[in-house]
């Protein structure tokens, strides 16, 4: 055996043995052993941001939320790095407090306003609000997230970067929320505006007066018919069965069907429908004006509501998940809605799901 | 029979297990590149609201005294509507406190728990899943063995794809809370992690066959009735279910983030029994499900193809062993001639340089995605493990066989507990209620 021999082995040896080295260390050294955290521990729900900010007002500030609310303006909050008080900008006699906007404009900070809280238009808000009674904006502002106790009142062109949740929260024309517009009753938005989700016992999209009415809580579904390839349901199928079809769907209008639907392609659902189960498309969904739906409804791809729909109940409430989703005024969703790439209030009827 | 038959004979076997070698690395590929870069379809994740069905949840119970406490109090914290959920224990002829401390819990929380003590009949879970099956009619039955420790939202998790009427059972991800005991433990949370992260999402996002895994996952009352309910003949009901259901126009969906804490085998010797039974389960469902599979024209052909691929599974290690000891044959008969022909070397080079580590970017993958930067360093000695189970797989098919021939019955064994009765729970659900 020559050097040259000796010399290849040695280099086989280690260029076999080189990854043992990290193993046998991390084997007896160890410095990654725990077990993966669980995500599941945390309660799925859309107001989790707003819940979590509250209690850290509480236990990591030192806020006695009750006692703010109680008290009003006279509540003493201790400023800090982290934390400034706010105060009610009208009752004021500047019309933008110098050193109120230098701690609204600045990044990792909590602005608590004991009572009302007004955001002058055209504002940039990058510190967390928190008010005791009502936030209200004027056009045109941008802010990062807010809570407030009492009602939110955002005004045109306003744009929320995370979140937003109130007691009820309105939403004028041409609002854009990039994350959570939440609420303990009522998310109302006017048309245009944009979302990526939503989340109230009442979600109401533009003018609701002639919105249908909710259908009747389910009763058990004992059968299933699977239907291959294009199939529409009508009045002649069996009314009480769930339904999953192999292909593109079609629902007949003004059908009353007790049970839910699965397709493989696109659905349709006729006008005036009241379907009192769930809906399922692995493409695009379109749902037919003044239907009525109780959930949830889940797209793989993306959801058009017709005007006038309503998507669960007041005392059921749902939830509808998206890629993108387009509602038409006059829509009521009761519950929870979650978009991947937004959801988008029209004006007026747009025929997107052929898109 | 000539030598040079006998090196036809033994080429024509080692291109089969080549051609099969290389499937199934292409299959480790495409899972791992889809989880890495591909369009990721976890649809049933954020319901949040529905009207809840009916649900029983069974925690199937064998002389579980070290572990069985945990998993009820665990279960009492759930965040599914009370109405609507009752919790099962299945105690199935247990011989140890089992059935003392499922007592003694019913008792602290009067009308939250109804047991069921099962004290003769056929031993095993798929049996005594049977006959609990028989007690209730929810619409929902999900399972949880009693090592497993349910978080709090997870059963709102594991229910929510049954809104889907396509949906027959679900399965959620298994996540090993002994990991850091010792390398075993280590090495089974690097294998765990694999499967579940890269393997089984995978086949969810592309439409393929998510597997029910008998434990954190559950089915749908009505489809199991529809398929003929548990099949007490075999050591694999969950994958028995998966293919039956599969057959029947049901979908299995599997969910990455419903995840539950188990205890994964400490000792090598409990961890060569586990796997064993696994595999002879495995393969009895294969012998029953693959032929009506493949000839199921109702079924997509990708479905069909994963499928046969999965119920092959358990059925490589041996033909890996056979292909190694085929190659030291060939090497010794100078058949190696033959390699230089373009098929062959082809095959040679794909197992060469991919095959060998395919398994390993799976579970290199499946680290990264959970975040784990370091404990990555352990990949190589996986290849001890994997030796192991190799061995024991190859073993348990042999005696299989064996046993076939002699018609012997499969016996059902349970996998040892290492838990002390009154250990804390990791991160318990406790801690966050409170907040």
């Amino acid at each position: 055996m020559t050097v040259k021999h000796l010399l290849l082995l040695c280099l086989v040896l280690v260029v076999l043995l080189l990854p043992f080295i990290p193993a046998l260390s991390e084997w007896l050294w160890p410095t990654d052993f725990a077990p993966l955290p669980m995500r599941s521990d945390q309660p799925n729900s859309l107001a989790f941001f707003a819940h979590s900010f509250r209690r850290a007002l509480i236990e990591r500030h030192g806020l006695n939320l009750d006692a703010m609310q109680q008290a009003g303006e006279n509540y003493e909050i201790a400023a800090s790095k982290d934390l400034s008080a706010g105060r009610d900008i009208r009752k004021t006699q500047e019309e933008r407090p110098r050193d109120l906007f230098r701690a609204l404009g600045r990044t990792n900070h909590i602005v608590v306003f004991p009572s009302r809280a007004w955001l002058p238009q055209k504002s940039r808000i990058r510190s967390d609000l928190y008010a005791a009674q009502d936030i209200e904006s004027g056009d045109g502002v941008r802010l990062r997230s807010c809570l407030a106790e009492g009602d939110v009142l955002l005004g045109e062109n306003t744009t929320v970067q995370r979140w937003v949740h109130g007691r009820h929260v309105r939403l004028l024309a041409h609002v854009h929320v990039e994350g959570r517009a939440t609420a303990q009753e009522t998310v109302s938005f006017t048309p245009p505006a944009r979302f990526e989700r939503a989340g109230a016992p009442t979600v109401e999209f533009g003018n609701v007066s002639r919105t249908s009415t909710p259908v009747n809580m389910p009763s058990p579904v004992a059968s299933r018919q699977v239907l291959e390839g294009k199939a529409e349901i009508g009045p002649d199928h069996q009314l009480a069965s769930d339904y999953v079809v192999r292909g593109d769907c079609q629902v007949a209008t003004h059908l009353i069907l007790d049970g839910s639907i699965k397709s493989h392609g696109t659905m349709h659902i006729g006008a005036g429908t009241r379907i009192i189960g769930g809906l399922s498309a692995r493409k695009n969904m379109g749902i037919g004006a003044n239907s009525s739906i109780l959930g949830p409804l889940i797209g793989f791809e993306d959801i058009v509501l017709g005007p006038n729909c309503r998507i669960g109940r007041p005392d059921a409430p749902t939830t509808l998940v998206c890629n993108r989703l387009f509602v038409s005024p006059g829509c009521i969703m009761h519950g929870v809605i979650t978009t991947y790439d937004g959801g988008y209030v029209m004006l007026e009827e747009e025929d997107h799901a052929e898109s | 029979m000539s030598l040079a038959l006998f090196n036809h004979i033994l080429l024509t076997i080692s291109l089969c297990i080549m051609v099969l070698l290389v499937t199934y690395t292409a299959r480790h590929y495409a899972f791992t590149l889809n989880r890495l870069f591909g369009r990721q379809r976890q649809p049933y994740l954020d319901i949040e609201h529905g009207v809840w069905p009916t649900v029983t949840v069974f925690v199937a119970a064998h002389n579980e005294e070290r572990v069985i406490s945990d998993c009820l109090n665990a279960l009492l914290l759930v965040d599914y509507p009370r109405e609507k959920l009752t919790i099962m224990p299945v105690n199935d002829r247990s011989t140890d406190r089992t059935r003392e401390i499922i007592d003694g819990i019913v008792a602290r929380h009067p009308g939250s728990i109804t047991p069921f003590h099962r004290t003769e009949g056929r031993p095993g879970k798929a049996a005594a899943l049977r006959d609990a099956t028989a007690l209730v009619d929810t619409e929902v039955i999900i399972v949880f063995d009693a090592d497993y420790l349910p978080a709090r939202g997870l059963l709102k998790q594991l229910v929510a794809p049954f809104f889907d009427p396509e949906v027959g059972a679900i399965m959620g991800r298994v996540v090993p809370v002994n990991a850091g005991a010792n390398l075993l433990t280590r090495l089974l949370d690097l294998e765990r992690a694999g499967g579940y992260q890269v393997d089984q999402t995978a086949r969810m996002n592309l439409g393929l066959v998510p597997q029910y895994g008998g434990t954190v996952g559950g089915v749908r009352r009505r489809a199991l009735a529809e398929i003929g309910g548990w099949n007490i003949e075999t050591l694999a009901e969950d994958t028995d279910v998966t293919f039956r259901l599969l057959q029947h126009g049901w979908k299995t969906v599997y969910q990455n983030r419903s995840e539950c804490y188990e205890e994964v085998p400490e000792v090598w010797s409990v961890r060569i029994k586990q796997i064993s039974r696994w595999s002879r389960g495995h393969n009895q469902v294969m012998v029953n499900n693959i032929w009506k599979l493949l000839t199921n024209s109702r079924i997509s052909w990708h479905e069909r193809l994963d499928g046969a691929l999965l119920l092959l599974i358990f059925i490589m290690p041996p033909i890996q062993l056979l292909g190694w000891i085929v190659a030291v044959a060939l090497f010794y008969t100078e058949a190696m001639v033959f390699v230089s022909g373009w098929l062959l070397l082809g095959a040679l080079v794909c197992y060469a340089g991919l095959g060998s580590n395919a398994a390993f970017f799976e579970i290199a993958t499946a680290t990264y995605l959970d975040g784990h930067h370091k404990r990555i360093r352990l990949l190589p000695l996986n290849l001890f493990g994997f030796l192991v189970s190799m061995t024991a797989i190859s073993r348990a098919a042999a005696t299989q066989v064996i046993d076939a021939v002699r018609k012997r019955e499969l016996v059902w064994d349970k996998t040892e507990r290492y838990r002390t009765p009154t250990a804390t729970p990791i991160d318990t659900p406790t801690d966050k209620t409170k907040q």
